[in-house]
């Protein structure tokens, strides 16, 4: 818990606030010039970004700067690994409450470190999706937070099209947003993924994994090649007109042209259709994508979400029948469970042996 | 035994002060410190009548022009202070900005420093229209009221400058937004602001005057002795002490505070503990060092 002694007569770091984004709200503080000699020293000791795991020394010389206990530094601003962490020139993902927030209690908008991962797409207190914003110029050290709402404002932005502010005015494209964001799978999918958001957080500060009541013993860097493969394979691209609809354009209700479709042929094997960035898609599509992960990892609160809605309960044949319809939707050569299983000759074996349904060519029988 | 020592001419929550060595007691009586005075009271009470207002077609805007020294800059951060207050204790209270007008007014400058006192750019401002951006900014923190420190400043733009950010002024103390602008600057303020017509009308002007000999001038020396941690009593308000400070000074706030606080200085360096008048003689000539 910050304290207010702490940080006295520094500002207050909010909540889950980036480093980066403190140092420049506190630039344009009252007591800016602690801020300005911590961001001169970070370009001394040329760190290009404030937000990933600092040196002792630089901490130290923070630590320093702004009089407080190391400790404290870690405490406030905590980062949250590597695993596919956006780079500096693509931040520009928020929640726009977050931000009109901040801005209405009377504080500088800020930027969440939370924000600057493709895994995290769901505000966990307001319950919205994370949006990006394409036309925002965005330089060499990301976006600032001022400049993301003052994007907004001068657009519009989304928040016409939640019909939130007064200045609402109806549009046809208002309407069909604000329906698609009410839509049930839609808010389905927005709740699984906020399930697995919160489940992947809570295990990176244990430092275990724990899914229902199974501890799979496996370091953090393995569980991460594991996933980073399902998600290869979950966000994978279709060649038009040769393969059906991607599954989860399906789920989204994705009619036209996607992120998801491809322009190469399908002959050139598996490997050009994986998703290999998850920046390209957009934020609908990897929230999906990382709801269905929970799902495939049988995450109970995925699973509950899941079942919402249907009359016969999900059993683990169900999961893995749908996991073997979104690897052999279309037909490759090698195949995406080639692929998988070749991929799987790295995974840790405990993961290997507890995912094994992830593998096998047919369905258990029930 | 020390605390029984006779320290009731300094106000009790300056009492412990006076206890401290002599480095310590310096650097106290070197702080910046408040003191109330029923001029700045009454404006201080203006500023808070007209931010808690119901919001009106025409917002009620207010000036404060004194002479340099008079203590405008202390007066607008007591009153930036006063509205934090009063608006983190009542969550219904509408949001204030504040800045000061930089030296150089361009027009594009004014929409800098108003962006950089919201905290996010405002856009740009065509032909004296506000830019929705600040109009949905204002709503969003519910916006009320603008500070506006060194407003004489204005009158270093050129003409067309001057013009166009009269007329923003004008368009934002106006509907929709109707915010009250409080404006603090040097009398040549009053040519700036009041250089338009209709601006003229909705501002109040308030001066902070010259001190002069009388009672007022008085008890503001009996409150300021009443926070320097010196041990004896000095009785400033008495006769040649005023009338000293009076024609030194020519009734400045500024140069009054410099000299009591110098004499202070003075009479703990010389082991007097009381300012009498040698300490403010030396004040006036020169500043004491600190070995």
């Amino acid at each position: 818990m910050r304290s207010n002694a702490l940080f006295g007569g520094l500002l207050k770091p909010v909540p889950q606030e980036a480093l980066s984004s403190w140092l420049v709200r506190g630039g344009q503080s009252k007591n800016y010039l602690p801020f300005l000699r911590a961001m001169d020293c970070l370009k001394r000791h040329d760190v290009q970004d404030a937000d990933i795991a600092l040196t002792a020394k630089v901490e130290e010389v923070l630590s320093k700067t702004f009089g407080l206990p190391i400790e404290c530094l870690r405490q406030s601003f905590p980062v949250l690994g590597d695993w596919l962490k956006i780079p500096p020139f693509r931040r520009n993902q928020f929640c726009e409450h977050c931000l009109y927030d901040d801005f209405r209690s009377g504080r500088q908008p800020s930027l969440r470190s939370t924000w600057f991962y493709w895994w995290f797409t769901v505000c966990p207190v307001h319950g919205c999706l994370l949006i990006d914003n394409p036309t925002l110029p965005i330089s060499k050290s990301g976006i600032s937070a001022s400049d993301a709402l003052f994007n907004l404002l001068q657009w519009g932005g989304l928040m016409d099209r939640y019909g939130h502010a007064p200045w609402y005015t109806q549009k046809s494209f208002a309407s069909w947003w604000r329906r698609y964001l009410s839509w049930a799978p839609f808010k389905k999918l927005r709740t699984m993924a906020l399930c697995f958001q919160n489940w992947y957080l809570a295990s990176i500060k244990r430092e275990e994994f724990v899914i229902g009541s199974v501890k799979i013993k496996a370091t953090i860097d393995e569980w991460q090649l594991f996933m980073g493969d399902l998600l290869a394979v979950i966000g994978k691209k279709r060649s038009y007109p040769f393969d059906r609809k991607s599954y989860i354009a399906r789920l989204l209700d994705l009619k036209s042209w996607s992120t998801l479709s491809s322009s190469f042929s399908p002959v050139v094997g598996c490997e050009p259709f994986l998703c290999a960035d998850i920046g390209e898609h957009s934020p609908n599509i990897r929230m999906a994508m990382f709801a269905l992960l929970g799902l495939f990892l049988k995450l109970p609160g995925c699973i509950r979400v899941w079942q919402l809605g249907r009359k016969s309960m999900l059993d683990d044949s169900y999961i893995e029948r749908f996991w073997r319809g979104m690897h052999s939707d279309a037909e490759r050569q090698p195949s995406y469970l080639q692929w998988l299983k070749k991929r799987a000759v790295g995974w840790n074996p405990l993961i290997a042996e507890h995912f094994r349904y992830l593998l096998n060519d047919s369905p258990r029988r029930a | 035994m020390k605390a029984q020592m006779s320290l009731e001419h300094i106000a009790p929550a300056y009492r412990k002060l006076a206890l401290l060595d002599d480095k310590q007691r310096i650097t106290s009586i070197y702080t910046d410190r408040w003191i109330n005075y029923p001029e700045v009271n009454s404006i201080r009470a203006v500023v808070r009548a007209v931010y808690e207002m119901p919001r009106k077609i025409q917002a009620q805007c207010v000036l404060v022009s004194a002479l340099s020294g008079m203590g405008k800059t202390s007066l607008f951060t007591k009153i930036e202070s006063d509205i934090e207050t009063l608006r983190k204790r009542n969550q219904d209270y509408g949001g204030c900005i504040s800045f000061g007008m930089p030296p150089d007014p361009t027009f594009s400058g004014f929409e800098e420093i108003v962006g950089e006192a919201l905290g996010v750019p405002i856009g740009k401002i065509r032909n004296g229209v506000i830019p929705t951006t600040f109009s949905r900014l204002a709503h969003l923190r519910n916006l009320r009221m603008i500070l506006i420190d060194e407003v004489h400043n204005l009158l270093n733009a050129n003409r067309m400058d001057q013009r166009k950010s009269l007329a923003l002024l004008r368009a934002m103390s106006g509907p929709p937004l109707s915010l009250s602008i409080v404006a603090f600057g040097i009398d040549d303020a009053e040519f700036a602001i009041l250089g338009d017509d209709q601006l003229k009308r909705r501002f109040q002007i308030y001066k902070l005057p010259l001190w002069k000999e009388d009672d007022r001038f008085r008890s503001f020396l009996a409150a300021y002795e009443s926070i320097l941690p010196l041990k004896k009593p000095s009785e400033l308000w008495r006769k040649d002490r005023v009338k000293f400070l009076l024609s030194s000074t020519g009734g400045i706030t500024g140069d009054i505070v410099k000299y009591i606080t110098r004499g202070a200085v003075w009479a703990i360096l010389d082991r007097k503990e009381e300012i009498d008048m040698a300490c403010l003689e030396k004040a006036v000539d020169i500043p004491p060092y600190v070995e």
